[in-house]
């Protein structure tokens, strides 16, 4: 595609939203930000085609990155540094558009005062990357495009989250019925289960699973489930990592496009969920190159690079041609992607960020 | 020697000239003998086109999904792209035509070689002068519906009743009034631009497409002798015949298949289009790719 008429109109959209989100900035403490969260939706509403267009475009070959799982990029932090090593086009799920169904559906006033702040650093963040890294991410509206009926993956979560434990019989309503206490939820898990459900970035596997989920609940306060049995705080939880890691495999397979996931449980669940689709080649490769990149994320020094410019960072990176590099690596350790360690996987990328920033 | 020689081949002549020939007798001899013996036709049978086309055309419609897409989509009131993408549509359908009813070998094929060569020198020729021409992209839709209103306005001259005629002229009129009053609509019977096709293709490069391909096809499409004579006539290999004519009234003879054309000159407004809009790799590679197996085998 040498001079894309869409990719032009795709850059004409990223423009017109800088515009658009530089005016919401100037008024952002004057009006009610459902106004706000309005205004930017009805943009992506009036773009949707376009944009549904251009990553209905998208192939495996084009390698394109989508940040996602998060709230915003932050620049100011440096984020995007690692965001592009891997792949050759990146793209950030606006994470704007997302926040009108968490308003919708929240009345407590220091949720919403949380959420207002976020909506302005997003904006901040938005308006950073357009204006300044434009040539090389766009910001995109995923969430808006995806299409699929929510009550069925509403449905497939909620059996996911049943598969976790031995009982056959169990469903939802016996589970809301006979499941108070955490210890009710724990006693009925199938048995080893309990390592791979985690619920916090920072917290220790080592600890047992019902000490884990206190800290959780203590440490996240959620305002909905205030007043619900630990039970219900379990499954609350648990449907939201699950909903989330499901939705984004579902997208990004139906858009061609690999995660980018900085944090750590949602790329857990990402990864744990994904296997069952392995059977389809494509997903299988997008969640590998997930991988690759969170793992890149872990092992990055921001430190190391703040004194490089961004566009030189990138330069280099297209110079040594990173990825290529990367993934010929890979080959030449293992003899396909199924076989590869994590500490092969960190070896491979140390010596290829070594080898690409040394001159 | 050198000035007998000419005298020798004069008289030659001359005598030749001087001899009395018996015209009645020689017509009556052909004509006797003539049928008296039947014909000896053969004929030219080429080989029917076999060629498997689905997975071809699947990449075609692919591809002419994704620009209508980006018509309907991203620029629903860009007259350019209606244009140029109503005019490659066009082309499109044409090929289909052929594909669906297996026209590869006959004169209808011919037909469709020749829109789709003058299909893309049309849009070529119109994109190279766009600068020059205001409003060029109405206008080349103005002009042909001018053409139809030419349709229209002898059949009201006529003022018949032609209900099973295949052309409806009240959809005709419709379409001619479709978004201005006809009133307002020229009807230019010249070429659009007052360009021959032929001053077309030489202005954007194509000479030869036309010299070697539309000139012949142009025959099918006029009924020329030339195109007469090798769809729909037979040969006759009786001497006494004279070696004449005979009409292919069983559709014996066939022609060569014009599918390999209409490969080559959709894969050219294939490219011609991604040089304007841009057509995802993927799509165009493919489509281009597996059009170009069809010359190696």
């Amino acid at each position: 595609m040498a001079k894309s008429f869409l990719l032009n109109k795709i850059k004409e959209i990223q423009n017109e939203y800088l515009n658009l989100l530089i005016n919401i900035r100037d008024k952002i403490d004057t009006v009610d930000y459902m106004f706000i969260i309005d205004e930017i939706n009805i943009f992506w509403y009036s773009k949707r085609e376009c944009v549904k267009l251009y990553l209905s475009n998208v192939t495996l070959k084009d390698n394109v990155y989508i940040f996602t799982g998060a709230t915003y990029l932050d620049v100011d932090d440096f984020e995007h540094y690692p965001f592009i090593m891997m792949g050759n086009e990146h793209i950030v799920d606006d994470p704007l558009c997302k926040y009108s169904r968490v308003v919708a559906k929240c009345e407590s006033a220091d949720f919403l005062e949380i959420l207002r702040n976020q909506i302005i650093c997003s904006v901040e963040d938005n308006i950073e990357v357009i204006s300044q890294y434009s040539s090389s991410i766009l910001i995109l509206p995923l969430h808006l495009l995806y299409d699929n009926d929510i009550e069925v993956i509403n449905k497939a979560v909620n059996n996911l989250f049943l598969d976790l434990f031995s009982i056959k019989s169990i469903n939802m309503n016996k589970y809301f019925k006979d499941f108070k206490s955490i210890e009710d939820v724990i006693t009925a898990l199938k048995p080893g289960i309990e390592k791979y459900i985690i619920f916090d970035e920072g917290e220790n596997l080592e600890d047992g699973i019902e000490e884990r989920f206190k800290k959780y609940v203590i440490k996240m306060n959620i305002p909905i489930v205030e007043e619900k049995n630990d039970a219900f705080k379990f499954w609350f939880i648990l449907y939201g990592f699950l909903v989330q890691a499901l939705y984004i495999i579902l997208c990004c397979s139906q858009f061609k496009l690999a995660p980018y996931l900085r944090n750590r449980v949602t790329f857990q669940y990402v990864i744990l969920l994904g296997k069952n689709f392995y059977n389809i080649s494509e997903v299988k490769e997008i969640l590998f190159r997930c991988k690759i990149a969170h793992i890149i994320y872990r092992i990055f020094d921001k430190e190391k690079f703040k004194e490089i410019k961004f566009e030189n960072f990138y330069n280099k990176l297209e110079e040594y041609k990173f990825n290529d590099n990367v993934y010929e690596d890979i080959r030449a350790v293992t003899n396909g992607i199924d076989n590869i360690s994590i500490e092969q996987i960190v070896e491979v990328l140390n010596k290829n960020i070594e080898k690409c920033f040394t001159n | 020697m050198r000035r007998i020689r000419p005298l020798i081949r004069a008289s030659e002549l001359m005598v030749l000239n001087m001899e009395k020939k018996a015209e009645w007798y020689i017509d009556i001899f052909w004509r006797k003998i003539s049928i008296m013996t039947d014909c000896e036709l053969y004929k030219m049978k080429f080989s029917e086109e076999e060629v498997n086309t689905g997975l071809y055309m699947e990449q075609l419609h692919e591809v002419f999904s994704y620009l209508s897409d980006l018509l309907c989509k991203v620029n629903p009131l860009d007259d350019k792209m209606l244009v140029l993408f109503g005019i490659a549509t066009y082309s499109y359908k044409r090929l289909l035509e052929v594909v669906n009813h297996k026209l590869f070998n006959s004169i209808s094929g011919r037909g469709a070689v020749r829109v789709l060569i003058e299909n893309y020198i049309m849009m070529k020729y119109l994109v190279s002068i766009e600068d020059k021409h205001e409003n060029i992209w109405s206008d080349y839709q103005l002009y042909g519906i001018g053409q139809y209103k030419l349709v229209v306005a002898r059949f009201r001259e006529q003022e018949k009743e032609l209900k099973s005629s295949h052309v409806d002229y009240e959809y005709v009129e419709s379409l001619v009034n479709e978004f201005v009053i006809e009133e307002t609509i020229d009807m230019d019977t010249k070429y659009f631009d007052r360009q021959s096709i032929r001053s077309k293709a030489d202005a954007v490069g194509e000479k030869e497409l036309y010299g070697l391909y539309y000139d012949y096809d142009s025959a099918y499409e006029h009924g020329l002798w030339g195109a007469i004579r090798e769809s729909s006539l037979l040969k006759c290999n009786n001497p006494s015949h004279h070696y004449h004519c005979v009409p292919d009234i069983n559709n014996n003879q066939n022609l060569k298949s014009v599918w390999n054309d209409c490969v080559s000159i959709m894969g050219k407004i294939l490219i011609f289009l991604d040089s304007v809009y841009g057509i995802p790799e993927y799509l165009l590679s493919e489509v281009l790719k597996n059009g170009q197996k069809f010359f190696v085998e």
